[in-house]
């Protein structure tokens, strides 16, 4: 880790120094541990990221500019596996960096979230299965909160 | 190039270090899935999951009669658990697992797409392929082999086949979808009653048993194309009444053009209709 040395972040760093002590020492697993507690959603982030870095190289492409080596390779590093291509070994990699990524022993959100699309279904799901999604969904918590403990 | 879920199924039993033919519920304890059998009526399987994990837990609904079907189901749900921008539990209904119709929503193409990959493997189906005539026969047995549907199995088999081969899936006496190997460059009729030539058209016709082999029937029966009426195609059908429906394997051994049908066109070619003074194309009947 290091700080950024401009003199604008200059309050910002002491501040984080006080509070978390010198970042330049942590490792990555510490930072996305850190993150995680504090409800950021990494997969979310890098996602705002490459799509922020995506415009600024799209600033270039639009002025028929090269895009900067470093933006380039950000951009090359950072690819969302959803992203279409039609190249099959770009296809392959992207598939197997997804399934590396979501095998990954990750810092969990400092509270579970259940995802409720089923929701959206209610109409055509009779009122007793309703009660046995909603029996899974206990299941699920109850199984969470024992392997929190 | 094969579709984007079902190379992420063949990274996942990469990953897992899966070579043969995957153990279904162990692709799911190693995901930290739980599976359970569930007394409901209105879908046929169900995904709880943890956000931003593999964590979660499936449902799969216990009347379900094949284990073939079952286990697709849950292969379908693990789909929605691991595939890209399918971020929140699901509840899939009946008409939406084991089904290639276009008109399914795309997550749940996806999810069967995925599903085919992970119960059907690729590299080992392929292995298992080598100079095999296609058949029910042949992909029951394949079937049985993965523990996979017939319809799956089916699905799978013309993906991966270089014979040029359908698989049709017809529902109520009319075609739903079909599927062709790339070598089949052929389009089936959809969406219109099976045409009475068809073997499939018995399966809703009441007291005509349908014969347990591949026969030849007309073409022009199947095909959006005009051909002629002599035209002929290889077509195995298996009747499934418990879903009244039929799934048909059709073949062609030959390419429809080295048949009879194109020996016609040949005797109208003259050699005038190469010449500066042509008159006419030379497949116009004149």
């Amino acid at each position: 880790m290091s700080k950024s040395t401009d003199k604008r972040f200059e309050a910002i760093n002491r501040l984080l120094e006080t509070l978390l002590g010198p970042v330049e020492d942590w490792t990555g697993d510490e930072l996305d541990q850190f993150l995680a507690k504090a409800g950021v959603d990494m997969d979310a982030a890098s996602r705002n990221l490459y799509d922020r870095v995506n415009d600024i190289a799209g600033g270039y492409r639009g002025r028929n500019e090269d895009i900067p080596q470093p933006v380039a390779e950000l951009l090359r590093q950072m690819r969302p596996p959803d992203l279409p291509t039609s190249d099959p070994e770009v296809a392959k990699t992207a598939a197997r960096k997804w399934i590396v990524n979501l095998r990954r022993p990750k810092p969990q959100l400092a509270v579970a979230q259940l995802a409720y699309a089923f929701r959206n279904k209610k109409a055509q799901i009779a009122s007793k299965d309703k009660a046995v999604l909603e029996d899974l969904e206990t299941k699920l918590k109850n199984r969470k909160r024992s392997d929190e403990r | 190039m094969a579709s984007k879920p079902a190379l992420i199924a063949e990274a996942l039993l990469e990953d897992l270090g899966i070579d043969g033919i995957p153990d279904l519920r162990a692709v799911a304890s190693a995901l930290n899935v739980g599976i359970e059998e569930a007394d409901v009526e209105s879908f046929d399987g169900a995904l709880v999951r943890v956000k931003g994990s593999t964590e979660g837990l499936i449902a799969v609904r216990q009347t379900i009669r094949e284990l073939g079907k079952k286990n697709f189901t849950i292969a379908h749900e693990l789909g929605h658990l691991l595939l890209p921008g399918h971020d929140e539990s699901t509840v899939c209904l009946a008409g939406e697992v084991e089904t290639w119709d276009s008109g399914l929503p795309k997550q749940e193409l996806e999810a069967n797409e995925f599903a085919g990959e992970l119960l059907v493997p690729t590299k080992s189906l392929v292995k298992l392929l080598s100079g095999n005539a296609p058949s029910f026969d042949l992909i029951e047995s394949l079937a049985r082999t993965f523990s996979a549907s017939l319809t799956a199995t089916a699905y799978r088999f013309v993906e991966v086949t270089t014979q040029a081969c359908a698989v049709v899936w017809s529902e109520q006496g009319t075609p739903k979808w079909f599927v062709r190997s790339d070598e089949f460059t052929h389009w089936i009729r959809l969406r219109e009653k099976l045409d009475a030539r068809t073997l499939a058209a018995d399966c809703f016709g009441g007291q005509v048993i349908v014969p347990n082999t591949q026969e030849k029937v007309a073409a022009a029966a199947w095909l959006t194309e005009a051909v002629p009426d002599d035209a002929k195609i290889l077509e195995h059908t298996r009747c499934v009444p418990s879903y009244s429906g039929a799934l048909t394997l059709l073949w062609l051994p030959r390419p429809l053009s080295s048949d009879a049908w194109q020996d016609d066109t040949l005797t109208e070619l003259n050699s005038d209709d190469f010449g500066l003074h042509r008159k006419t194309w030379p497949w116009k009947r004149r």
